[in-house]
């Protein structure tokens, strides 16, 4: 089904040199429409100088980058009119009040209508902040600002850099929400980096992970659940048997078996007391039972321990 | 373009920068005025022909010859303000107008523009068109603030026509010269980015520009045209141009037009090229 999709961002071998520092290496992404992809790597890793490269604001060394199917200047120079981006952080004038910070960029980009304004501040709850000076806004408020210049033209494709920073407990949850009305109603595309990767795991439908300047892997949700579903790693003395014991007694069914007498269950995982107890009763030798997998966290980590070793 | 412009009037009209500066010029004009005024008083000429019998005749100017340099009315304050004052602007006018567009690198703002707007020839021109709208907003503003403070001050005497078409052909001149200070300002910032350095290059630059003409002018035969070069002269020259003076602004003229296209050449160029990815 995906290969139908519009792919609205295409990076190919995209190579960025500085003097004596490769900070990209050969990226390769592409992003369909419609997907929130999360885009995740440690700090220095080249997050950012891969979304300088989308946004126009370096060149790259090498490779090929097309927005909405066009790889030419003129069609990157158009597809970033259709681009709504923050990139390190959100930037704005201190002196100007948020209103007038967005009528500024709303001058500038020939937006014909006032409304936009009211309406992203609204999505991001700043329309209260009146005569108050962006200087004055906390990290939070400014990265909902950022957050609003970004979706005021109705892009159809976001690129938020670390937008969650700042944001307190309250604020993360309603951002949450927010990326994913965005892209539900409103058929957004989006490319989202973040440390806080807890909260990319519950928004994001695609993830990339980037180490060194380079793309290591990527994956969809549904193989991040499969790679990281909690269960019970059980090493018995018969796994066959084993296997009947739990499906007879326990009436599981939600399990492998694995080579070397090893069971992977994936229901009951609150019950691994019950689970030895019954495979002892049965006269099944446990030579150990422990709860395993993991989040994006600890998948990301060993994506890029394997990229090291 | 047009867009990139307007907003950025929108964003100086915002702003408590623009109206500084030109409460800046109210203040001078007011002070220049004010002194004018106490000099021309009966108690301080008094008080000075007491002072200047303690000198040798020839020593210095007597305060009769003095005088007679002094406005008597609003219309030649005006154009004493033409003539003599618009040197002042190199020194408070266009390290505003480097302070208002550093402000893009400063704020991170640049990243807003420069990801929507691919065109960065455009925004380059853009912003130096803003800055001359700036600076001709600026150069009217202080004319009718000469015009208001001369009035209420020596009074309504000597606005005649010629002064008032003199004060606006005075601009003009003065125009060529400035724009290409701002045009090297803006190639400047766009090699630092940064407003600090770029106003104390500028600043800096000014002195030892007239310097660097001073010296050989002194030192080499038939080389004083080189004098004319320094902006602080140029402006001068220019002004009293416009008023009918006789002097020669013809090489200052032509410097100002080469120093516009080379270094707009250069700051786009630069502009163009160069990657935006500092902090």
């Amino acid at each position: 089904m995906r290969i139908l999709k519009e792919v609205i961002l295409k990076c190919k071998g995209i190579t960025k040199q500085y003097s004596n520092t490769r900070a990209l290496n050969q990226v390769d992404m592409e992003i369909l429409r419609g997907e929130i992809y999360g885009f995740i790597g440690e700090n220095g890793a080249g997050k950012t100088t891969l979304l300088r490269v989308i946004a126009g604001l370096i060149s790259r060394t090498e490779g090929n980058l097309s927005l909405f199917g066009k790889d030419d200047e003129q069609g990157l120079a158009e597809g970033r009119k259709r681009m709504g981006c923050i990139v390190e952080g959100p930037a704005f004038y201190p002196f100007l009040t948020a209103y007038d910070n967005l009528e500024y960029y709303r001058i500038q980009r020939g937006y014909p209508d006032k409304n936009c304004i009211n309406r992203a501040l609204k999505m991001v709850n700043l329309e209260n902040t009146g005569k108050k000076k962006f200087q004055q806004f906390s990290l939070g408020m400014k990265q909902r600002l950022g957050v609003a210049l970004a979706i005021m033209g109705n892009p159809d494709f976001l690129i938020l850099d670390e937008p969650i920073n700042g944001l307190d407990p309250g604020g993360i949850v309603e951002f949450r929400g927010m990326l994913k009305s965005l892209s539900k109603e409103y058929g957004m595309t989006i490319l989202v980096s973040s440390h806080i990767l807890s909260e990319l795991e519950q928004v994001a439908d695609r993830y990339g992970i980037i180490h060194q300047g380079k793309l290591v892997k990527e994956f969809t949700q549904e193989e991040l659940e499969i790679n990281t579903r909690r269960y019970l790693a059980i090493k018995v003395g018969n796994a066959a048997d084993a296997a009947a014991v739990l499906e007879q007694k326990m009436g599981i069914t939600q399990y492998e078996v694995l080579p070397g007498n090893q069971l992977k269950v994936y229901s009951h995982l609150d019950e691994s007391a019950e689970v030895t107890f019954q495979l002892a009763s049965n006269q099944i030798k446990v030579i150990s039972i422990k709860e395993m997998g993991g989040t994006l966290e600890s998948y990301f980590l060993s994506a890029v321990a394997q990229k090291v070793n | 373009m047009l867009n990139i412009i307007r907003s950025d009037l929108f964003k100086i009209r915002k702003g408590k920068a623009f109206y500084g500066v030109m409460i800046g010029i109210l203040g001078t004009l007011i002070l220049v005025a004010g002194i004018f005024k106490v000099i021309q008083s009966p108690a301080f000429r008094e008080s000075m022909t007491v002072h200047e019998e303690a000198f040798d005749e020839g020593d210095i100017m007597d305060v009769e010859d003095a005088q007679q340099y002094l406005p008597t009315n609003g219309g030649e304050f005006l154009t004493f303000v033409n003539q003599e004052v618009g040197g002042a602007f190199l020194f408070f006018l266009l390290p505003f107008i480097i302070a208002v567009f550093g402000a893009d690198y400063s704020s991170g703002a640049y990243r807003n523009l420069l990801s929507y707007h691919s065109g960065r020839e455009g925004i380059y021109a853009a912003k130096i068109i803003t800055s001359i709208i700036l600076t001709v907003l600026m150069l009217f503003g202080s004319a009718v603030f000469s015009i208001i403070i001369g009035a209420v001050v020596f009074g309504f005497g000597g606005f005649t026509g010629a002064v008032l078409l003199g004060t606006v052909k005075c601009i003009i001149m003065m125009l060529p010269i400035l724009v290409s200070l701002i045009a090297a300002g803006h190639c400047v910032l766009a090699f630092t980015k940064k407003t600090s350095a770029t106003i104390a290059f500028y600043l800096v630059g000014l002195i030892v520009w007239s310097l660097v003409l001073e010296i050989p002018a002194m030192l080499i035969p038939n080389m004083e045209w080189l004098l004319q070069l320094d902006f602080a002269s140029s402006i001068k020259a220019a002004a009293q141009y416009a008023m009918n003076a006789d002097v020669k602004i013809l090489i200052p003229m032509l410097f100002s037009f080469v120093l516009i296209a080379g270094t707009y050449v250069l700051g786009v160029i630069r502009y163009k090229t160069t990657d935006f990815d500092f902090d």
